[in-house]
């Protein structure tokens, strides 16, 4: 009694209103906005960035000289009349705001000792031949730098003038030219502790980003399928654009989190002078956030199409922990090898692996010794897999993403088995 | 108008869908019946393009429904859809603007849709702190607030209270009347019946039957009831439904004559009653689903 009407005649399709770019990208765009909007609008976003920046600013000003113990100075006996030339330095301090402590040692090898047991930051000897040198441990501070740079100058333009009683304007131009001379202890090369810790800290943000906002995009998925919105979502849009968009737009929360921590510590440094910032932080920066991105669209797509495979809140966790472990191991891997042996070939090589590269390379990037061909080498794999990964994981995520009720073997939801 | 063909769908060894077809016509009402698992959602999936059919087609207006097309259908899943922590204006205007609207028509359909359903000062409400009443509304507000051209509801009434029953059906059939076709699945008979201008029964994937109440009607057998203690109607062709007190409910089929069957009741006492009997949409539907166990039965 069923009014059947089979008919098989052909049935003329639809134009090619499917490949309607324009939509795809609004709805893209919509599905982004709408991630960015219901994360940074949440109580924990804000409280989250808010702790955060206010951890780096304490990191920040711990790591700052306090203004009431400046640096300490060693004069060494041969360097001229003392007496003078302490209260030189002193006063070259105090102008400079940075009032330092200067002490006189008989020798430069005792004022040498005194700088190396780090009683002291710097120490004004002169040499056999009557130049004045500085000797640092490691690093000379610009902080300390400029006064003992003029003091220098003051002597030299001194004994000069007084040898040959010449015009000061003529000989000021002379010695302004002349070079401070620094003697490193020991030298850091490529080990410098500031670029290397650079590197770690970007490395681990970009790890603890991962994985705060790794969790927050399972638990979005996980939400959109109990919630069942996701059905409204996919009768209107493609399950691709949707796994996209909420990539995306998780990425793009983390991203901006980083860039206000990242902001708020280069200016915080600057302002309170605690790092001195080379350009070659900039460019740690910048490849931070270039391997951030990346990191997240490789690891944010496992993990949607790994959290669309359950349907409950409960089972995120199940899925996230096998996905923790895949982003601990490089980073692990990265921290263990950049403590022991941050040049070594099995970091060189395990960074251009694509796993490994975003959470690895930012540390070479910023011990600064990545050649740009290892850079891009890395870029493309990365690129590659981020390409295999995205199809896999939108095949998983389209097949599972409307079936609710147990957890879906992931070879099922890749289609392989039916 | 909506046009399903022969559409097949198996998930495993399970056959949700197997040979499929209805259509709903411009300004039509057409109600779904059948029990869980029958293929309702499956169907509705369909239609809406979430679900990809093994075989058959969805037409549209003549030609194969395509993505715009499908960005005009107001839906409504059975479970309900809406995001639990989102505000309640910003979520409708979002759905708006997935299906096509720029921002700004997007949030004047919001707010008129919530005006119109009742659901005045929630605007920046969290979907989840609503009574289930409201979340219901804002559901129903998330299906029109695009200005769909097809409506396709699962189980709308579901849940509702005899207050919400009456403003869905109102909206449903306003819809209808400007001639969007509606498309929904209840297991409310009484309230398809009052409804539907269609109706389809589904079991077991397969279209059972479709048509208006008063074709499904027509399609059985002929039923009367007869109340006459002491007659035993054992006639070829008459068969017994069921009784009531001294009433019973007889299925006449062509070969018998209502007049021979009455006679031969007076023949034997008095008869106190003898009606024609219209099947409501509850009995029809029994009696499909009945002859479906059997016919699977039968079959296994």
């Amino acid at each position: 009694m069923s009014v059947d009407l089979r008919s098989p005649a052909p049935v003329p399709t639809a134009p090619a209103e499917d490949l309607d770019r324009d939509h795809v990208l609004r709805e893209i765009w919509l599905v982004v906005r709408r991630e960015l909007v219901s994360t940074m609008a949440t109580r924990g976003f804000v409280l989250g960035t808010v702790v955060m920046v206010a951890a780096l600013a304490a990191f920040v000003f711990v790591q700052a000289p306090t203004g009431s113990s400046g640096p300490t100075v060693v004069i060494a006996g041969e360097s001229g009349s003392s007496a003078a030339a302490e209260e030189d330095v002193q006063q070259a301090f105090s102008a400079a705001g940075l009032p330092a402590q200067v002490r006189v040692e008989d020798d430069a090898a005792a004022a040498a000792t005194a700088v190396r047991s780090g009683e002291a930051d710097a120490a004004v000897v002169a040499t056999v031949d009557g130049d004045l040198q500085v000797v640092v441990l490691h690093t000379l501070d610009d902080a300390v730098e400029e006064p003992l740079r003029d003091v220098v100058r003051q002597r030299a333009l001194e004994t000069v003038l007084t040898q040959n009683g010449l015009d000061p304007g003529a000989v000021d131009e002379e010695v302004s030219v002349q070079a401070l001379e620094v003697v490193q202890l020991e030298p850091l090369g490529a080990m410098a502790s500031l670029r290397l810790s650079m590197g770690l800290i970007a490395c681990i943000l970009i790890y603890v980003s991962l994985i705060l906002y790794g969790v927050g995009l399972a638990q979005s998925v996980v939400e959109e399928k109990s919630s069942r919105v996701v059905e409204i979502l996919l009768s209107t849009i493609r399950p691709w654009q949707l796994l996209i968009g909420k990539v995306v737009g998780a990425g793009i929360c983390g991203l901006v989190q980083l860039g206000l921590l990242a902001g708020c510590g280069l200016v915080g440094a600057a302002v309170s002078g605690s790092l001195r910032l080379p350009t070659s932080v900039l460019t740690t920066v910048g490849w931070a956030f270039v391997w951030y991105l990346l990191g997240f669209l490789l690891f944010a797509t496992l993990i949607a199409a790994a959290a669309s495979t359950v349907s409950r809140q409960e089972e995120v966790a199940a899925v996230f922990q096998p996905m923790v472990l895949f982003m601990g191991a490089p980073f692990l891997t990265g921290i263990l090898l950049a403590g022991n042996d941050p040049e070594g070939t099995l970091f060189e090589v395990l960074s251009m692996v694509p796993v490994f590269s975003p959470i690895m390379m930012p540390i070479r990037a910023g011990l600064g010794t990545v050649p740009l061909w290892q850079s891009l080498l890395a870029l493309v794999l990365t690129g590659l897999t981020i390409a295999v990964v995205a199809l896999g994981a939108g095949r998983v995520y389209a097949n599972s993403v409307l079936r609710s009720g147990g957890r879906i073997a992931f070879v099922e939801a890749l289609g392989i088995r039916r | 108008m909506l046009e399903v063909r022969g559409v097949r769908k198996a998930f495993g060894d399970v056959t949700a869908l197997d040979d499929l077809s209805f259509e709903v016509r411009p300004g039509e009402i057409y109600g779904f019946v059948g029990a869980n698992g029958a293929g309702k959602t499956t169907a509705m999936r369909v239609v809406l393009g979430v679900t990809e059919p093994d075989a058959g087609s969805v037409t549209w207006r003549g030609r194969s429904i395509g993505r715009r097309a499908r960005r005009r259908i107001g839906y409504m899943p059975e479970e309900r859809g809406l995001y639990p922590a989102m505000r309640v204006r910003a979520q409708l205007a979002y759905l708006a603007e997935l299906h096509g609207r720029d921002r700004a028509a997007a949030r004047r359909a919001a707010d008129s849709w919530l005006a119109r359903l009742g659901v005045t000062g929630k605007d920046d409400a969290r979907v989840q702190t609503l009574s289930l009443g409201n979340q219901q509304r804002v559901q129903l507000a998330a299906a029109l607030v695009h200005d769909p051209e097809l409506l396709v509801l699962d189980e709308p009434f579901s849940g509702l209270d005899p207050v919400a029953v009456d403003v869905m059906s109102e909206v449903l059939t306003e819809q209808a009347a400007a001639g969007v076709p509606v498309i929904f699945s209840s297991h409310q008979l009484e309230l398809v019946e009052r409804t539907c201008d269609r109706v389809g029964i589904i079991a077991g994937g397969r279209m059972r039957a479709s048509g208006t109440i008063a074709e499904l009607q027509s399609t059985g057998l002929r039923q009367f009831w007869l109340d006459a203690p002491g007659f035993v109607p054992d006639q070829h062709g008459v068969t017994p439904i069921r009784t009531v007190g001294t009433a019973r409910l007889l299925a006449v089929d062509d070969t018998v004559d209502e007049r021979a069957l009455l006679s031969a009741a007076l023949a034997v006492g008095p008869v106190r009653e003898f009606r024609p009997h219209r099947p409501s949409l509850t009995d029809l539907y029994r009696e499909t689903v009945a002859a479906d166990l059997q016919e699977s039965a039968a079959g296994r």
